[in-house]
């Protein structure tokens, strides 16, 4: 008799995992030096605040971070999303789709408001450009 | 950020489940792999019988645990059903003498649910609210029974503060007032000496894997259960005299036994590691700026201390932190992403419940893992502070 295999579950996917460990282009308090443009945005409900600062040359975001408070779903996006956005242009990013980011990470329904906030920062940063 | 390694967990999560006794793990194998140990207790043939005996002893050691009648222990699936038998039961028995029953704001789901759900079927609940330390105020209480009062169901101790009742002096008003006084002692039963012999509690809930014995098997003390003073919630056989229908699954009972038993032999020795634990923890947190005990310190349970951190979110420093299991509110609740209504209770806002994370000991454990776990502590809270936007 064939038994089945146990699937490895958790309440994050190895996506989550991975960007919340890795945290490349996270940034402290101490050293937001050189900053070009800025935009925060936060959840009242949740408590969440993401800020993305960007550097830019050329009218195109050079480089990215950011500082946040959140949950590990939302530091994860905070993540991808840094990486996402460098070497894009205003018109680039009005095309970026963040919603995709709800099952490449497996985001809950009903922390749905990560993908808000970060919509919310790419608009903002947008708008900067 | 270092990825945890999972091979290598510390483990401070005792409230949600103790690691099994090898003692008790033995009892339990031993019941599982000799041929002739798997009888139905219930069956009337030698093996029934002697399968039976196992969980008699096993009901002798439990009862001897909290000293108590060795007939009036109901065999259960654990806390939460105890707990469900316990408070509907009763009260669907007493309904006809009156349908008001009183319990506290910061009891754990498997209470405050049965309660909700009787409010449905048209009962008349009054749920107290603590003081700032957590604490029932006895006056509170005295004020909110009436005439038609059945029930008071008040937690021991509280599984994500460790703030714990006066459970005696509770248990007299409800005798000097004849109302029936249901205890969840899930935290509490084989830590703290329970002596029920000379405390007037009615019911009683008791879990076996929160003090070292198998999950999914717990008890329900009944006083006088052989007069059968409660509605049983599921039917289907005589067993647990007709109040808990079902086989007896033996070798969970035969380890919870076994567990109940070293309890009663390692309880003073378990309390004193437990408070040595505790002062040895909150000395060595001192060195991290900012960080509030939740709740009262001098009516809590020392082998469950809840800490926040403001500027911090809870769950991604319960990330931070592994290989250490810690736990953010009741592990019965933990996913639901609600803030935690016991801490909600004490007075904190949202952001503070959020920044809150619960450690608890257990018997394994010791100094070292302590002094690794505060400098994880220390370096997870430190980085989550300085990359947050707001906290300076």
């Amino acid at each position: 008799m064939k038994l089945l295999k146990n699937k490895q579950h958790d309440l994050y996917n190895t996506n989550v995992m991975d960007l919340f460990y890795r945290s490349r282009y996270c940034e402290n308090n101490n050293k937001l030096n050189g900053v070009s443009i800025e935009c925060k945005k936060s959840d009242v409900a949740t408590g969440s605040i993401l800020k993305l600062i960007c550097k830019i040359e050329n009218n195109k975001i050079s480089s990215a971070r950011y500082q946040v408070y959140g949950c590990p779903y939302l530091m994860a996006s905070a993540e991808w999303l840094c990486e996402t956005v460098q070497g894009k242009s205003a018109s680039q990013l009005k095309k970026l789709k963040i919603m995709d980011l709800m099952k490449m990470l497996s985001i809950p329904t009903e922390r749905k408001s990560i993908i808000l906030i970060l919509e919310d920062v790419v608009d903002g940063i947008r708008l900067q450009l | 950020m270092k990825k945890f390694r999972e091979d290598d967990p510390i483990y401070l999560d005792g409230a949600a489940s103790m690691p099994i006794d090898p003692i008790v793990l033995e009892s339990i194998i031993t019941c599982l792999e000799k041929k002739n140990n798997f009888g139905n207790p219930s069956s009337m043939n030698i093996m029934g019988r002697r399968a039976m005996g196992r969980v008699d002893l096993a009901r002798g050691q439990l009862s001897n645990l909290i000293n108590a009648d060795i007939d009036d222990l109901i065999w259960t699936s654990g806390a939460t059903e105890s707990n469900n038998i316990a408070i509907i039961g009763s009260a669907r028995y007493r309904e006809n003498s009156g349908r008001h029953l009183i319990t506290m704001t910061t009891e754990h789901k498997a209470v405050s649910a049965p309660f909700d759900y009787l409010e449905s079927e048209g009962f008349e609940i009054t749920r107290l609210s603590p003081d700032q330390n957590g604490l029932l105020d006895m006056s509170k209480l005295k004020q909110a029974i009436r005439n038609d009062t059945q029930l008071v169901s008040v937690m021991h101790v509280n599984n994500e503060t460790g703030i714990t009742q006066n459970i005696a002096e509770i248990a007299d008003i409800c005798q000097e007032n004849q109302i029936l006084f249901h205890c969840d002692a899930a935290q509490s039963a084989g830590k703290i000496k329970l002596d029920l012999k000379y405390l007037p509690i009615d019911l009683l809930s008791i879990s076996s894997h929160k003090i070292y014995g198998p999950q999914g098997i717990g008890a329900l003390y009944l006083k006088n259960a052989s007069k059968n003073k409660i509605i049983p919630l599921m039917y289907g056989g005589e067993q647990e005299k007709w109040l808990r229908p079902g086989t007896l699954p033996l070798h969970q009972i035969v380890g919870f036994g076994v567990a109940a038993e070293l309890a009663a032999s390692r309880m003073d020795d378990d309390f004193k590691l437990m408070k040595h634990l505790s002062n040895y923890f909150l000395d060595k947190i001192k060195a991290i700026p900012n960080i509030v005990l939740n709740g009262s310190n001098s009516a809590r349970y020392p082998g469950i201390i809840n800490l926040r951190a403001p500027g911090v979110n809870g769950e991604s420093l319960l990330l931070m932190l592994e290989p250490v299991c810690v736990a953010q509110g009741s592990a019965c609740n933990s996913k639901n992403n609600q803030p935690s209504l016991v801490l909600k209770e004490l007075g904190l806002n949202d952001h503070e419940i959020q920044s809150s994370v619960r450690f608890s000991f257990t018997r394994n454990t010791t100094e070292s893992e302590i002094n690794e776990v505060v400098k994880k502590y220390m370096k997870a809270v430190n980085y989550l502070r300085d990359i947050s936007p707001d906290y300076h």
